[in-house]
Parts: structure tokens; sequence; C-alpha cells
């Protein structure tokens, strides 16, 4: 970012030096009656160089351009992140469960008659 | 990472509505909790986001250093404040405290619509779907542009298992936003899941219209393979229309396995493919409810 | 497949991959409604079809596959996600032999109407299925007792059973997997189908559930 700033600030310069430039030679063109003359060459490149790396160094600093197409942007999202409704988020789901202080309700509390894994069955039982 | 970098992904996740609650929460504990003045002006935005985040995931310790630290800066007569108070009396079940809240928010300032979305989301938190959908339904008369009240209303439909009404609200979210390829998937599904073979086939063309969005939709083309398959199948559908699905079936077949080939998927459908392409019609009319 | 640790009577039994991929499913998505279905060996399948159906299943349900967490209640990916796993299921010699299911709310053990529905269709070519919910609960760091509600599904009539036995260390090896946070491992169908590289047969991370399982047994 600070190269191609640089490169900004130094084509500037050129460009601005190039006016200087032309300005001088339509002095002294006038001066000598040399009016029909076009801009002399090395000036032309000089502008053409300067304009080129002010280009290169404002769209390097701009930063990534967005797609025009809308469909194209949007391609890359999925339901996962779409669907997401930050004002409508619940919180009273099972990350209750998996945070380090909860404490699972015991098994004889459930109440449901469901057989616990160390149950023995009764017939086993003398 | 550095603390710029962290704010540059919790800044991401913030624009692309991203819930990652335990990676925001960790990435605070891990590297932005020391020093929060570090963050600049986005500050009280990641405080904001990493107070959510902690309500998300029960960890009580980090909701309340983070609505300490607004609460200095902005003092409850911030509305937003307020509101991440009454969240907070969410998170731990206290729904009374926070429809309290969210009440004097709302004889503030009655157009205030975080406020309601946040009654409406009680009622959704306590199970109580009828009225979720009832209150919604007028926020929606008052606030007709919004995408989010739009999809939460969808979602409560289709638990509802009210196929027709989801339907109407996915239309809305398709004309907010014509261009997105996930809407019209979604109504896609809701269509073909609501049965019928107008339905089928109404699915179908909505599931072709997303592929044409986002031609690599790989739901798009199952579910053009799924509802080709399901018309071509019905008996009530002329043998020329019939040959036309069946052409749709074998075209996104293949299609499909393509995709799967180009991305060397580590599983091969090429044998589930097959048997929609080889299994004789059965005469099934879709996956009505 | 470990054999269950039943003294034989007759006894519906889950191993520890069925059992930890359905916990670690749940865990994935906390804030989510989540779903697959359960996989046991097509001969025993096959054997209780046959059978009284009034009795409880003695079979052991092999395996569990994650399918989706975002599709609730739409019934064209759930029926993809189906046929694609029994395809490959059977190139095991495993067959679907219900669903599962974990509601969005912490307190709702109630079954999902679209699920048991799921099951019915399932058992129309078995004579049962499996409608399995998983209470929110009972999960946690350190679990306590398996968090399964089962019911059996024949016809229309839906029947709690009662005897349910995890294999081995299951509860242990599902704690440390979820202290470990080994729940990004998994993927569902519905990451599948956002990038087909995902492996919905969930290879990996069934290894890392086996080396858990052999250390702590």
């Amino acid at each position: 970012m600070a190269f191609f700033k640089a490169v900004l600030f130094m084509s500037l310069g050129v460009l601005f030096h190039a006016a200087y430039s032309v300005a001088e030679w339509r002095y002294y063109s006038r001066k000598t009656d040399q009016d029909t003359e076009s801009i002399p060459w090395d000036i032309i490149i000089q502008t053409l160089a300067g304009f080129l790396l002010a280009m290169i160094a404002v769209l390097n600093i701009a930063g990534e351009f967005k797609e025009i197409r809308a469909t194209v942007e949007l391609s890359q999202k999925s339901w996962e992140d779409v669907r997401n409704r930050p004002s409508f988020y619940l919180f009273n789901h099972r990350a209750m469960a998996l945070s380090p202080d909860y404490v699972p309700p015991s098994p004889s509390a459930s109440g449901m008659g469901r057989s616990h894994l160390t149950k023995i069955p009764d017939k086993y039982l003398s | 990472m550095n603390v710029q970098e962290g704010r540059e992904l919790l800044r991401s996740w913030r624009e692309d509505n991203v819930r990652r609650s335990m990676d925001v929460v960790d990435l605070w504990d891990s590297l932005l909790s020391q020093d929060p003045e570090a963050l600049g002006d986005e500050k009280w935005m990641v405080l904001e986001q990493v107070a959510v985040a902690a309500m998300d995931v029960q960890r009580r310790d980090v909701v309340e250093r983070c609505l300490k630290r607004l609460k200095a800066e902005f003092d409850l007569d911030s509305i937003r404040v307020r509101r991440l108070y009454g969240m907070r009396h969410e998170m731990m079940g206290d729904w009374e405290s926070a429809l309290k809240l969210y009440d004097t928010i709302l004889e503030e300032d009655s157009a205030n619509s975080s406020a309601r979305k946040r009654k409406i989301a009680i009622h959704r938190a306590k199970g109580e779907r009828p009225q979720a959908i009832g209150e919604l339904s007028r926020y929606l008369n008052d606030f007709l542009c919004d995408t989010e009240a739009w999809m939460e209303l969808c979602d409560l439909y289709l638990e509802e298992r009210d196929y027709a009404k989801a339907a109407y609200c996915c239309e809305e979210l398709i004309l907010h936003n014509p261009n997105n390829h996930i809407y019209f998937q979604r109504y896609a599904e809701i269509k073909y899941t609501q049965g019928g073979m107008d339905n089928i086939e109404m699915a179908k063309t909505y599931y072709a219209k997303t592929l044409s969005l986002n031609p690599d939709n790989i739901r798009a083309l199952y579910g053009i393979l799924l509802a080709s398959f399901q018309l071509a199948s019905s008996n009530k559908m002329p043998a020329p229309k019939k040959q036309e699905f069946m052409k749709m079936v074998m075209w996104s077949s293949k299609q499909i396995q393509k995709r799967y080939q180009t991305k060397n998927a580590p599983i091969d459908p090429s044998r589930f493919i097959q048997a929609f392409v080889s299994q004789p019609p059965n005469g099934q009319s879709g996956a009505s409810s | 497949m470990s054999s269950s640790e039943t003294s034989g009577e007759p006894a519906l039994s889950f191993s520890c991959r069925a059992y930890a991929k359905m916990a670690l499913h749940a865990a994935k998505y906390p804030h989510c409604a989540v779903n697959g279905v359960l996989l046991a060996s097509k001969a025993q399948i096959k054997s209780l079809s046959t059978s009284s159906s009034s009795s409880s299943p003695k079979m052991l349900v092999v395996d569990a596959i994650p399918l989706s967490h975002q599709s609730r209640g739409l019934s064209p990916m759930l029926e993809m996600g189906l046929a694609l796993t029994e395809s490959l299921a059977e190139q095991e010699g495993l067959g679907v032999v219900g669903v599962y299911h974990v509601n969005e709310l912490f307190h709702d053990i109630s079954e999902d109407s679209f699920m048991k529905e799921v099951g019915k269709k399932i058992a129309e070519n078995m004579s049962f299925s499996l409608v399995v919910t998983v209470d929110n609960q009972k999960l946690s760091l350190v679990m306590e007792s398996h968090a399964l509600i089962v019911r059996q599904c024949s016809g229309d009539k839906l029947k709690d059973v009662q005897d349910i036995i995890l294999e081995g260390p299951t509860l242990e090896v599902v704690s440390t997997l979820l202290q470990r946070k080994n729940q990004a491992l998994l993927n569902d169908f519905d990451n599948h189908l956002d990038d087909m590289g995902c492996d919905i047969l969930n290879r990996d991370l069934n290894s890392v559930i086996l080396q858990c399982l052999e250390r702590l047994d």
C-alpha cells in the first residue's frame, strides 16, 4: 500500500512536470513564432507515462473491486449464513448443556421409566 | 493472530451475518479481552457482538463484563444497551423481566422494531408458536420490507407445516431480493414439500431458475432430478411430457456426476443416481405433508 | 462393531459410533434442530421384519448418518440424503432402520411430526422403524445417562422402547469427544451439499471415535 502511494505521488509529480514543460514550451514557441508545431514527443510520452502510473497506483490503493453482477457475489453465499437472523436469536438451546457449569439431571430424576445403563433386570436378582 | 486481524475477522463475521458464537468468544478470551481499547472505533460494536455471542454460548462472565463496559459508556438511556440487558434476561430464562424491559423501550419509542422482534423471539423461545406468528404478522403490517422478519415468519410456518403460507413468505423474500439464488431454492423446496403435480412442476421451474442464477448450486441440480423424476413417474402426465421430464432426469444426473468428478468428492454417488435413471416410473405423486 | 453388553434379554443397543455421531451432530449446531438416519445390519433388519412387531426390537444400531440442520420440515434434500445414505449403506451391508432428531428448544422432547412421517415411510419397507428423539437436557460435557427417547413406529402407531443399551464406555467416550470439541470434525448432508469434499460417512471421525473407545475400553 505504501509503495503504491509513493508511485501515485511520483506520477502526480511527473504529470505536473509535464504540464509545466508544456507551458514553458508554449511560451518559448510563441516567442520564437513557432506556434504551428505540435507538442514535443518527449512531453507527450511523459504525460502518458504519468497517467499510466497514476492509474496503476489508484487501482491498487482503491482495493478489491466488487463484481458488477449481483448474482456472482450472492452465489458465494449459502443458506448457512443467509438464514441467520440476529434480531430473532434464541438462547434457550442446547449450548446450555454444553457449557462447563451445566449439571445434567440425575438419571433417577428422569421419571420416564427408561432403563438406566447400570440397572440389573429383576429376574437376575435373587 | 494480532488484534488488527482479530478485529477484521470479527468485522467480516458481522457483515456476513455469521453465527459462530463459540469462535467469537474464543477470540475474545485469547486475544481481544486483554486490551479492548486497541479495537479503536469498533470497540463498542465488538463489545456488542461479543456480548451476544457470549449469551449464545451461556458464558455469563463475558456477558457481564461486556455489558458493564457498555453501560459505563452509554448508560441505560441507550435503547440499544437496554435491549442487550433484555437479551441477558432471556439468556437466563427470565422472560418476565425481559418483556418488562422491552415494554419500557416501546413506551419510549413505539416504532422500535428491535424490541418488538425480541418480544416475538420470546414467544418462540417459550414454544408459543401461534402467538409468535400473530405478533410477527402484525409487525410485518407495519414493516413490510423487513427481510429478516419474512424469513422468520417463513420458518415459523414451516414448523407449523403450513406450506402455503410459508411459500407466500418466501415469495416476499424473492420480491425483495430477485437476484438471490437462495430464496428461489428455498421456494422450490417448499413447493416440492407441499406436493401435488402443479407444485412439483413449479418447484422444478424454481430449481432451474436457481441454477441459472448460480450454476454451482448442487441442491438445485438434485432438486431438478427429484422433481423431474416425480413428474415423469406420474400416471396423470401425458407421454410427451413424461419424455421431456425423463430427459431432464438424464441431463441433471449427468451434471451431478460431472460435478462430483470435478470436485474429487470422497463419495461416489453414481450408483444412487443410476437408480433414478434406470428405475421404472412407479406412479408416486410427490412428498406431500 | 462391538457386540452389545446384553445378557441375552431382548434389547435395543446403540453402538458407540452411532450414539457419538448423534451427540456430536447436536453439539455442532446447538441452535438448530438437527436430524439424521440410523443404520443397522441388513441381516438383522430382515430377521426382525419377519418376526412379530409387538415385541421390542433386538438389534444393534451400528451407525448414524447426520443429514440436516437447515432443512427442517422440507423434504427434497431429506429424500436425496435418505436415498444416498441407503445406497452407500447397502455397500457396507447396512440398511436404514430409523431416524433421529434433536429439537431446537432446550426443554422440548416432543417427537417431530415431520420426522415421524419419515419414520413411517421407512417402516413401509420393513415391519417397523425407530424414531429417536435426543433429549437436549441429558447432553453435557460429562454425561451421566443416555439422552435417547426411542419410539418404535409400526404403521400409524408409535410405541415407547424402554430397554436401551449403549456399547461399553460410550458415555465416557462421548463426553471426551465433546470436551475436545470434536464436533467440528463431523459433516452432515447439508455440509456435503455446500462443499462436496465433505465426507457424509465421516470416516475420519469414525477413526477418532474408535481410537477414543479403544483407549477407554
